[in-house]
């Protein structure tokens, strides 16, 4: 029993060290990892300021779907990285690598999105440090 | 009693392990930020050389410059700007639903805010007597005259003289030399930020630019701060660097007030769980 308890002491321990590493945050309302989204279709995707946003729904194991709202910068900024405003259309099936809203709403800062053939997308957001302007 | 201890241990992993099953990737901390991965106009123009010898007494045309310049700290302040400067909640340390920016509202930002955030870049424009500066987000101007006037005392003030305080204030330049032109601004609205972390101003504020056209395709620029009320201090904001963009052609960015809200209510407030202001 001892032994059973030690192990899930270090479960515990590994996730609250995993857990440790989210606290360092930029953009006040966003978790500071980003989670992967497999197999998300967008459903709307946004041009306009102050950020473009891209809407994509997710199925869960069970078959349940969320719809998710992630934002991007403003065209300006986004442009410079390759995107159009045509860059996703609905029906696109994509995985969204995105950083979460700590309130466990589904919206998020995207990080990038990559199409079946690789080609990726990415936001203007590196992550980075205390102060980051997510303003862009 | 060991029954509660496992069972404890167990609720807990089981937390952690909800709230964690889906990061697989950690944001790299510290990491200098560079917002669109040294691609901006500004890097763009830098490649572009000196293009040759500044002209005299001439500014005309479009400048690229830095997404947001880069901005030295603040000295101490007065105990009315640190007042000013709590009641600034700014998104750097607060919600976009808990900010009260004025940009969240699409307000206007004012100078010399405009030149310190999301400017991106500005014109030049000569008019009769006065220099028209354009900026490139919200395609706003400030006007800067060089007929030789005075710059308006007692701005915002009692007497019936007195000039209304502005977003952009009042702005007078004039040459020193061929290269350096010097911009000297009073009566800007206290309702605008110096800054996107919210560091304040009062209506005393004087701002002073100082551009100087190194090369052809090279201007720099001073500003400091003169603001006894909010700051114990004179000091330099920053020390920026604009190119001159090739093609003279800045996009279009414009914060529309419906887009706003459109984004806020999409976006921002359920990030932050709480109904915007």
């Amino acid at each position: 029993m001892k032994s059973k308890l030690l192990c899930l002491a270090f479960v515990v321990g590994v996730l609250t060290f995993c857990g440790s590493t989210f606290a360092h945050h930029g953009s006040a309302a966003y978790s500071n990892s980003v989670a992967v989204m497999k197999d998300a279709t967008v459903t709307k995707f946004t041009w306009n300021n102050p950020h473009c946003i891209v809407m994509f729904d997710v199925k869960d194991e069970k078959g349940n779907v969320a719809h998710w709202a992630a934002e991007i910068g403003s065209p300006p900024a986004v442009t410079l990285l390759g995107w159009t405003r045509n860059s996703l259309q609905p029906g696109d099936v994509v995985t969204v690598y995105i950083w979460p809203a700590k309130s466990g709403r589904p919206v998020g800062r995207l990080n990038k999105v990559v199409f079946p053939d690789g080609k990726t997308l990415r936001d203007t957001q590196l992550g980075g440090g205390e102060g980051e302007d997510k303003k862009y | 009693m060991r029954r509660v201890a496992i069972g404890s241990v167990i609720g807990l992993a089981g937390v952690l392990f909800f709230s964690s099953y889906a990061w697989s990737q950690n944001r790299q901390a510290n990491q200098p930020v560079r917002a669109d991965d040294g691609k901006t106009l500004y890097d763009k123009a830098s490649s572009t050389g000196s293009g040759g010898p500044a002209p005299r007494q001439e500014l005309t045309g479009f400048w690229a410059g830095l997404i947001s310049a880069k901005l030295n700290p603040v000295p101490p302040m007065t105990p009315w700007g640190q007042e000013q400067f709590r009641s600034h909640k700014s998104h750097s340390q607060y919600s976009e639903a808990e900010s009260n920016d004025p940009m969240k509202f699409c307000d206007p930002m004012g100078f010399p805010r405009d030149m310190l955030y999301d400017n991106r870049g500005f014109a030049f424009a000569p008019m009769p007597g006065k220099i028209l500066q354009a900026f490139q987000f919200n395609r706003v101007w400030r006007e800067i005259w060089t007929d030789g006037r005075e710059l308006p005392k007692n701005v915002g003030g009692r007497s019936a003289d007195a000039a209304d305080p502005r977003w952009y204030g009042y702005s007078v330049g004039h040459w020193e030399g061929d290269y350096t032109f010097v911009v000297d601004t009073v009566g800007i609205d206290e309702r605008t930020w110096l800054d996107a972390v919210g560091h304040a101003h009062s209506i005393d504020v004087k701002v002073q630019e100082r551009y100087t056209r190194v090369d052809h395709n090279t201007l720099e620029m001073t500003m400091t701060i003169d603001d006894p009320k909010t700051y114990t201090k004179p000091f330099a904001i920053t020390n920026a660097r604009f190119r001159w963009l090739p093609n003279q052609d800045l996009v279009e960015e414009i914060c529309v007030p419906s887009l706003m809200q459109d984004y806020l209510k999409i976006i921002a407030d359920p990030a932050s769980d709480v109904p915007g202001k």
